[in-house]
């Protein structure tokens, strides 16, 4: 299949600002190393989640099928294949926990009650080795997912829906991990027994709002036959992000109710961390961005089957999933309320370039994830 | 008896669409057509107009959400005013979830009885099963019925055009 030659025009650019980004970090770290880390673990976060999330719904097509997901395959394989990448930028953090997490170095005795039953839990060693198994664990299915979704695999070498549905327990196990000890675990008093399956809801919404930008910027991907007749892929694809994008609207909703109406100090607080200092503006953006325009937008055929909407309807909920991450892990790693500082902006440069360019590499040219693949077998 | 129209049976689909076409491009607008499916195109070809079901759901839907919630928001503030731990009688994240069900229960109710009416049923009589081709015994072709109310309808020379476009019968339909 010919593809636009564009992905590898971008790869010097994307490498140029990461190479900024990471000098500007490195001088962060000397400066202002707790600033510098907040920044840095945001954008980790949400470039984890791309992988993880196209990870899902791979694995759910897998199960169910449909022609939605052959369109989605390709992207959201070289989307996948970045997951050492999203794992690599974690290692920073690892580095200097003490900055991020209040839990780590604390007089035990300073503690709140609440945190001090935790610390079974939450001590530095369980965390990493917790970290490692569930990198490993997620390097292994997405090895195996890679194989299974291979445009060229033979019938032997396609994945099973016993192979899926275990995958996605082992992935639902490690994605709760990730989220109660790097997301939530920066505020040790809050629990929210919602907040991983709301995670791993707002990771498919970005991994299939990326792969729709993705797909309609290099294709004309609204006149391409659907699963029905008369149906344009695009559209059902985007139906598909609709789904989605509903599933993170109610569990966002739920958790806020719940909380909402037990009114618990330690609870409530997550709320009202991010709901002033200049968070609630944040907030209200992530609202329209994520929910009331895509809500809309999706409701009108016409904006579905056309190939700018579906671009802008992709681009729109992109940005409302990274703002959604931003708010929900940012707040708690700064004292002050919303502001950019510069830190921010390097780490975000710094490790999104640093992912885009590996991104661009694989989706220029899908065969190169075999290739990486088959040299990882010959060892 | 008055005359309702006349209906032609045809055998296949396409052959129901090729009449329809040329019957319409010949100048009979007041034209309906039975098939036992989902003849693809077919409407466009008859020129019937295009849906406005998504805009009855819509209303349907928009009603049903403010009157649930304007009927929440008179129980906790004008009737029954009651204290729940402190927090506001107008406290709106509740009161969204029922809102939101009453709005797909109103789109649903607005929906299927739009669906009714847009169909024009319930209807108790129609012409159209007076036909004899039209019955259960000889039924399941594909048929085009042809108003005798229509500016173009004569009597013998429609018969003809849609024996000659391919019909396998044609009836006159009593009203």
């Amino acid at each position: 299949m010919r593809r636009f030659a564009w992905p590898d025009g971008l790869s010097v650019p994307t490498i140029a600002v990461a190479a900024a980004g990471f000098l500007l970090c490195g001088v962060g770290l000397f400066l202002n190393p707790r600033a510098t880390l907040a920044g840095w673990l945001t954008t980790a976060l949400f470039l984890l989640g791309f992988p993880l999330g196209a990870m899902i719904v791979l694995m759910v097509h897998g199960l169910t099928g449909g022609r939605w997901g052959d369109a989605l395959r390709p992207p959201l394989r070289a989307i996948v294949a970045t997951l050492p990448v999203g794992l690599l930028l974690f290692l920073p953090v690892l580095t200097r926990l003490d900055l991020v997490f209040p839990w780590v170095g604390a007089d035990p005795a300073m503690l709140p009650e609440a945190v001090r039953q935790k610390l079974a839990y939450l001590n530095v060693p369980f965390f990493i080795g917790r970290f490692l198994i569930c990198a490993l664990a997620w390097l292994v299915l997405a090895w195996l997912v890679v194989g299974w979704t291979a445009p060229e695999g033979d019938r032997s070498s396609r994945g099973t829906a016993t192979g899926y549905a275990i995958g996605l327990v082992v992935h639902g196990l490690a994605a709760t991990v990730l989220a109660i000890d790097w997301m939530l675990s920066i505020e040790p008093e809050f629990t929210s027994t919602i907040y991983a399956l709301l995670e791993a809801a707002a990771e498919v919404v970005g991994a299939c709002a990326l792969a729709l930008v993705v797909l309609a910027a290099s294709r004309a991907i609204e006149t391409m036959p659907g699963g029905e007749e008369d149906v344009a892929l695009g559209e059902d694809v985007a139906n598909m992000l609709f789904g989605f994008m509903l599933m993170w609207t109610y569990l966002s909703f739920m958790q806020w109710l719940i909380v909402w109406a037990g009114d618990l100090p330690e609870e409530i607080h997550w709320y009202v961390l991010r709901g002033r200092n200049g968070w609630q503006y944040l907030l209200w953006l992530l609202i329209a961005l994520q929910f009331v325009v895509p809500f809309f937008a999706f409701l009108i055929r016409s904006v579905k089957r056309s190939h700018r909407g579906l671009l802008g309807l992709g681009a729109v909920v992109l940005a409302g999933h990274f703002l959604d991450v931003v708010w929900r892990v940012r707040p708690s790693l700064s004292a002050a309320g919303a502001q950019v500082s510069w830190p921010d902006l390097a780490a975000f440069a710094g490790a999104g370039g640093a992912w885009c360019a590996c991104f661009l590499y694989l989706w220029a040219r899908p065969d190169r994830i075999a290739v990486r693949r088959r040299r990882l077998v010959r060892g | 008896m008055s005359l309702h129209g006349v209906i032609a049976a045809f055998a296949d689909p396409d052959a129901l669409t090729q009449a329809a076409r040329t019957m319409r491009d010949k100048g009979y607008r007041r034209m309906d057509a039975f098939s036992p499916f989902e003849v693809r195109g077919l409407a466009e070809i008859l020129g019937m107009s295009r849906t406005r079901l998504p805009w009855a759901v819509l209303a349907g839907g928009i009603a049903g959400g403010l009157l649930v919630y304007a009927l929440i928001l008179y129980s906790v503030e004008i009737d029954y005013p009651v204290n729940v731990g402190g927090r506001p009688l107008h406290s709106w994240p509740p009161f969204m979830v029922i809102a939101f069900e009453a709005a797909i229960l109103g789109a649903a109710l607005a929906g299927f009885v739009g669906m009714l009416r847009a169909n024009g049923l319930p209807q108790y009589y129609h012409p159209v099963f007076n036909a004899k081709t039209f019955t259960y015994a000889q039924g399941g072709k594909f048929y085009l019925l042809v108003e005798a109310a229509d500016s173009k309808y004569r009597k013998g020379i429609t018969r003809r055009q849609l024996t000659r476009l391919g019909a396998e019968t044609v009836e006159d339909v009593e009203a």
